[in-house]
């Protein structure tokens, strides 16, 4: 009996022990978080900011007079006066501008990657067998055939195509004094050499367009954007050779 | 006058190209090849005033009053040039010019190196009193030469040689009459009367055409050239007047109760357009020269104003505010319906016909309450808008080529005379001092 009531009341201790135990963490945690409320400010509430959609998706008035556009200031131009004195053949290639499109790969790319693509031949061609087979080139071609075969080299004239092309656009500037049909209609064609380093050789409207200050503003674009950069290394006859470019003041289509 | 055609032009390329050595290196170089591959096409050009180099004009004798003529012709030349809103006169501290005048002689590359699209190149000779300049123009990326004129002149018609020179380049290089030699009539006040003033369209040399009354008001060239209407207050009613811009009284055309204003003469010289209120109501009426009623064309309660013949005559734009508001109206000269042209703005007026008849150049007040230009396109109705945020803008006349407008503005603080392109994007101011107001552009000289 007696280790019965001895053991009831250590199973009370414990439960008064338990008890309290739980009461002082309840009541520890009630102060910590009390304290910790009561140092803190409520959040304040946002600032009322009043706005008023003043131009997007809103209509002018159709029964207002009409407003000129303002057009955002052009960015700094980065040209430096020119030198009038300087050579032109001293004068530093322009780097290569990046087109806006997809990128295309560069002509290093194209080789590189026409040589992991024949890496497993036994007569993989090394990048001076391809350049010299390229320029070894006679009038009734190769015997066996080129190895370089026309893909690679119409990617590395699209990709150098695409470069100067996209300079001369830059350049493309034409007098205003040009009627609004003929701004539509005008098309000239002209033809250029390009050295191996990228100078221009010659260039010559050899499509006028019917307006000589057309025709003017053509060959000027042309020369504005020399020099081109260096042609591809196994392209540079085909450059130097001469290509043909039609230029028109709005669309040549 | 001699413009090279096209033969010729391909003739002097070749020369050009004989000359081997001498030529610059910038010139055509002869290729086997004509034609090849084409690669690509470049479309989307950029529009700019085109840049033009205008060096000194040389002389053979650098003494001082040798040089005088020259460089009198220089500077009027280049501000002609440069008020055509065709081209950028490039500035002369760029210039090298160390080459020859003639084509062969010329470095191009010199020239394409400043960004010249075009060089001028001229000499005087002969005595400050009585002299020649020889002048060549060139294309110079193509090389080509597009004028050699020589002109004759005196100490007397520097400014007159150089109108000439201006002309003829902007008809070699653009292939538009060039408007240098036209004069402008414009209103200006003088000690507290107002008078007609004929200028250069350059603002220069003006002359006083009016000395009586006090308040002369709206000249108006006629088709000819040789004289201006206009409205005078000198017999104490606003009553309309020619005048002889050689000088001599005036002539008075119509002086019927009330408003005798805004005459218009039409294109083949022979009938007056002008509002009269003799019955009350401002309307629009025409006249024969000597002053003669020949018809009323308008009748409405509101008030109709400010007639302009079209250029082919056949009809008259006009200002009514017959709707309540001024609004731009248009009917035939012989008379018949009007119809309303302008629904945009609450104050549209000062209409007037381009020469080629498919723009109406007029002032409205805006949303602001500032006056400004616009243009009525007459084939789609659309108007656009020339003048924005300079000030006030009014009283537009088109230049006899229909590539510039003179107009009043004030955006300097005084009342000036500006000249404009069409698109707004070249004003140039081309008075200085007095008030202005109501310019008119004349004809072309004949």
């Amino acid at each position: 009996m007696s280790a019965l009531a001895s053991r009831a009341g250590q199973n009370r201790i414990l439960m008064i022990f338990i008890g309290t135990s739980l009461a002082l963490h309840v009541a520890f945690v009630v102060v910590v978080a009390v304290t910790l409320s009561w140092g803190k400010k409520p959040p304040a509430p946002p600032p009322a900011i009043k706005t008023r959609l003043v131009k997007l998706g809103k209509q002018r008035d159709e029964k207002l007079l009409p407003r000129i556009e303002k057009k955002a200031p052009p960015p700094p131009s980065k040209k430096s006066p020119p030198d009038v004195q300087k050579d032109k053949k001293t004068k530093e290639p322009t780097p290569k501008k990046e087109p806006d499109k997809e990128p295309t790969p560069s002509a290093m790319d194209v080789l590189n990657k026409f040589k992991e693509k024949h890496a497993d031949e036994q007569d993989q061609p090394s990048l001076s067998d391809l350049i010299a087979e390229r320029t070894k080139t006679t009038d009734e071609g190769h015997e066996q055939g080129s190895k370089i075969g026309t893909e690679v080299s119409g990617r590395l004239r699209a990709t150098y195509n695409d470069e100067i092309l996209a300079k001369m656009q830059s350049n493309l500037e034409v007098p205003n004094t040009l009627s609004d049909e003929e701004r539509v209609r005008l098309k000239a064609r002209v033809f250029l050499r390009i050295d191996g380093d990228g100078s221009l050789l010659s260039s010559k409207v050899t499509r006028k367009s019917g307006n000589p200050t057309f025709d003017n503003a053509v060959l000027a674009t042309v020369k504005k954007s020399a020099p081109f950069s260096a042609p591809p290394l196994t392209e540079r006859d085909f450059y130097r050779n001469g290509v043909s470019v039609n230029l028109c003041p709005s669309s040549c289509r | 006058m001699t413009f090279a055609p096209p033969s010729l032009r391909v003739f002097g390329l070749v020369s050009v190209l004989c000359i081997g050595a001498a030529a610059p290196s910038f010139a055509q170089e002869d290729t086997a090849t004509e034609d090849g591959p084409l690669i690509g096409e470049v479309e989307g050009a950029s529009f700019k005033l085109f840049p033009l180099a205008v060096p000194d004009i040389r002389v053979a004798d650098k003494r001082s009053d040798e040089r005088r003529p020259a460089v009198g012709i220089t500077s009027v030349l280049r501000r002609d040039l440069a008020l055509t809103g065709v081209f950028e006169v490039l500035k002369p501290q760029s210039y090298l010019d160390t080459d020859g005048l003639a084509k062969g002689d010329v470095k191009f590359d010199d020239w394409l190196n400043i960004g010249a699209d075009g060089v001028l190149k001229a000499q005087l000779t002969g005595t400050p009193d009585k002299f020649t300049v020889q002048v060549y123009a060139y294309q110079v990326a193509s090389t080509d030469q597009v004028l050699s004129q020589s002109y004759a002149g005196t100490k007397d018609t520097i400014r007159d040689v150089a109108h000439r020179i201006a002309d003829d380049v902007v008809k070699a290089f653009t292939g538009l009459p060039g408007v240098a030699r036209t004069h402008i009539v414009a209103v200006k006040k003088v000690a507290g009367s107002k008078h007609v003033f004929i200028m250069d369209a350059d603002g220069e040399r003006q002359r006083q055409l009016t000395r009586a009354g006090t308040l002369n008001l709206l000249p108006s060239w006629a088709p000819d050239g040789r004289s201006v209407l206009f409205t005078s207050y000198r017999y104490d009613n606003p009553d309309l007047f020619e005048i002889s811009i050689a000088g001599g009284p005036a002539r008075r055309v119509s002086s019927r109760p009330g408003l005798n204003t805004g005459g218009r003469i039409s294109p083949d010289g022979q009938t007056i357009a002008l509002t009269l209120s003799k019955d009350g109501n401002s309307e629009i009426y025409l006249l024969d020269r000597q002053g003669g009623l020949k018809k009323r064309l308008t009748s409405s309660w509101g008030i109709d104003t400010s007639p302009y013949f079209s250029p082919d005559g056949s009809n008259i734009v006009f200002v009514s505010s017959r709707a309540g508001n001024p609004h731009l109206y248009r009917m035939p000269a012989a008379g018949g319906k009007a119809e309303r042209l302008t629904f945009q703005g609450k104050y549209n007026q000062t209409p007037a016909y381009s020469p080629k008849g498919n723009k109406i150049a007029f002032t409205a007040r805006d949303e602001f309450n500032r006056f400004d230009l616009f243009i009525y396109h007459v084939e789609d109705g659309k108007i656009t808008r020339v003048t924005q945020d300079q000030g006030n803008n009014e009283d537009p006349s088109f230049a006899p080529n229909g590539n510039l407008i003179t107009f009043i503005s004030d955006r300097t603080g005084s009342r000036q005379v500006w000249i404009g392109t069409l698109d707004g994007r070249f004003q140039e101011r081309i008075t200085t001092t007095g008030r202005y107001s109501s310019p008119n552009w004349g004809p072309f000289e004949k």
